[in-house]
């Protein structure tokens, strides 16, 4: 077809391109009614489908540069997670500056082969469909798939989003309306280098091979909005951000089987029920900006620059399966906060206001020459209430184990809690520098009996922690 | 509407001839709801629930029933959504269907049934009225390589 305007319905399209003509064969045309059945077309420069029959299968080659598929019918209500049926669009290429545009829900399957500098566009919501796109990358255009961005409100996401090539610098995949727990995004083994956001947060499940360099992934923007769903990465490279933004919630579970390099951020709170697991060594930084009540936990080290930082009360768990090599920082541990260490502990640890009884500060291994503990930072007179343990365990059938205490331990106001040091300091020739700025209202122990060199309390402030 | 803009050339197998109605006009005979300018054709039913009728024009030459192109009102639900084939290739093929049972002004778009082609030559084919309103109502196939069993 030339072009023109079929004003009803159509049940078959068979096109073919031939390049004897002088613009290379390209389709315009426009159907308003309904595609009904199988549609082939080569070349796609402008087309309008006013909408997919229940067993309609269109087949196009590519949407050229500067073309557009638009294909309706025009949203009425946000979709609401039906079944897929047998509707099916296949599309090759979606070329630069080029868009694939529903107008309305989405309820057919997609296939896109590639998006090179073109648009996927879905004005309402998804259904409970499959989504493939093989590549995305960016021309002079940026490529881009958006969901759920109708002027009238956005509307929900309930499909599975499938993307099997990586998701370059400069593209982006959005999601306007909330991610149904119903919904999820498969990368496996493909990396996020661009940007992908989940605007409304929501629930579902994401899978990648990770967020590279210059990658953002955000789950949930505005303080309105969390993710409780799970989303697990195989990396988090220097430079990757996984992110929620203004005052939004982690609800749900992020895991990164092994080492992370990049940034965590969670803007608002982690909720009782979020976690941050993380497999291996943290390297990279992780950021609370709300109140902690869930956990990270840490596999192994957090590396001499990665950092925890939580901007209000930590009621939740920090925990290190190694060592604490670089800096933890909290506002204050209120009742039930944790942080502990099965290692050492060999980087700060710096509670800026108090710490609350039933909280607790654990490093097993002791306080290397690096370590510290710092409690009322900011000199707030808030007591240091909570307990804080210095080696192991103490098991009176066994031998006392070994513990490090090269560094120090500063308590700005009052000491109503208590600080127990466990263990053989076979190492340590000084004093313990346990510093009480404030009145001792609470007890400092010394757990050493039978060790051969046993080691007394600097308490004098002298040298406080820095 | 993006006519002339872009086009798709259709190509088809080996394909025979059906025979032609008898239940039709041509050329503007009897056929009320169009008057074919100079370089059109027009061929219309005249019986069934509504008058259905099926200009066509192309590059150069008027196109001849039977010799450029052949309509079928016979064939099942043909009388309302005519099948239509070319013969002759040709880039600038123009066809549009005009119902002309509710005398409405401008006439509503008709329907078409197979729009077809046979060959394996170059067709460019436009669905639209020379005003540049819509060619067609619904539609039921365009499928250049369709075949048809000889009869």
């Amino acid at each position: 077809m030339n072009g023109g305007t079929i004003t009803g319905n159509i049940e078959t399209l068979f096109v073919q391109q031939n390049l004897s003509f002088g613009d290379g064969g390209l389709a315009t045309f426009v159907i308003e009614g309904e595609l009904q059945g199988n549609a082939t077309v080569p070349k796609l420069l402008d087309v309008t489908i006013g909408s997919l029959g229940t067993s309609a299968f269109l087949n196009a080659d590519t949407i050229i540069e500067g073309g557009r598929l638009q294909i309706g019918p025009q949203l009425g209500a946000c979709a609401t997670g039906a079944p897929a049926t047998k509707k099916m669009v296949q599309i090759d290429t979606i070329e630069n500056g080029a868009a694939l545009i529903f107008d309305g829900n989405l309820s057919a399957n997609v296939s896109v082969g590639a998006i090179t500098g073109g648009q996927f566009i879905v004005e309402g919501g998804v259904e409970d469909v499959q989504i493939v796109i093989g590549n995305m990358s960016s021309q002079s255009n940026p490529g881009g798939v958006t969901f759920g961005s109708s002027a009238s409100g956005p509307c929900p996401f309930f499909g599975e989003l499938v993307i099997n090539g990586t998701l370059p610098a400069g593209t982006s995949v959005e999601f306007n309306g909330p991610f149904d727990a119903t919904a999820s995004i498969g990368m496996v083994g493909q990396s996020i280098k661009g940007t992908m956001a989940l605007k409304a947060g929501g629930a579902g499940t994401i899978v990648a091979g990770g967020v590279g360099l210059s990658g953002t992934l955000t789950l949930a923007e505005g303080a309105s909005s969390s993710f409780s769903g799970s989303v697990t990465l195989v990396g988090l490279s220097i430079g990757g951000i996984l992110e929620t933004t203004a005052g939004a919630d982690l609800e749900g579970t992020v895991t990164f089987p092994f080492s992370i390099g990049g940034t965590v951020d969670v803007d608002g709170d982690l909720g009782k029920n979020g976690r941050i697991l993380i497999g291996g060594d943290s390297l990279g930084s992780v950021v609370v900006g709300g109140n902690q009540r869930g956990s990270i936990d840490v596999g192994s080290n957090i590396g001499s620059a990665g950092s925890i930082a939580i901007g209000g009360n930590l009621t939740g768990d920090i925990h290190m399966g190694g060592d604490m090599l670089g800096s933890i920082d909290v506002k204050s541990l209120a009742r039930g906060g944790r942080i502990t260490a099965d290692g050492l502990g060999d980087g700060p640890i710096t509670v800026k206001e108090g710490t609350f009884n039933s909280t607790f500060i654990h490093l097993n291994d002791g306080l290397g020459a690096g370590g510290s503990i710092v409690i009322d930072d900011m000199g707030g007179a808030f007591d240091a209430g909570g307990s804080v343990q210095i080696g192991p365990d103490i098991d009176k059938y066994a031998p006392m184990p070994p513990v490090v205490f090269d560094g120090c331990i500063l308590i700005k106001d009052d000491l109503s809690g208590h600080i127990d040091v466990n263990g053989c300091h076979a190492a340590d020739t000084a004093d313990l520098n346990v510093c009480v700025l404030g009145a001792m209202k609470g007890t400092i122990s010394i757990n050493q009996d039978t060790c051969p060199d046993p080691v007394g309390l600097d308490n004098s402030c002298i040298n406080p922690c820095p | 509407m993006k006519s002339g803009i872009a086009r798709v050339s259709v190509a088809v197998g080996v394909v025979a001839l059906v025979s032609g109605s008898l239940s039709k006009s041509a050329f503007g005979e009897s056929c009320a709801g169009w008057t074919p300018a100079p370089g059109e054709t027009c061929v219309c039913s005249d019986f069934g629930p509504r008058e259905v009728t099926v200009c066509l024009k192309m590059d150069g030459v008027t196109p001849e029933e039977n010799f450029h192109f052949e309509i079928d009102f016979d064939c099942p639900g043909c009388n309302t959504a005519p099948d239509i084939r070319l013969f002759a290739g040709n880039l600038d093929w123009q066809v549009w269907s005009v119902n002309t049972t509710t005398q409405e002004i401008p006439e509503p778009p008709g329907d078409i049934g197979v729009l077809d082609a046979i060959e394996n030559t170059v067709y460019g084919v436009t669905l639209e009225r020379p005003d540049g309103m819509p060619g067609a109502g619904n539609v039921k196939a365009i499928i250049p390589t369709s075949l048809r069993i000889p009869m």
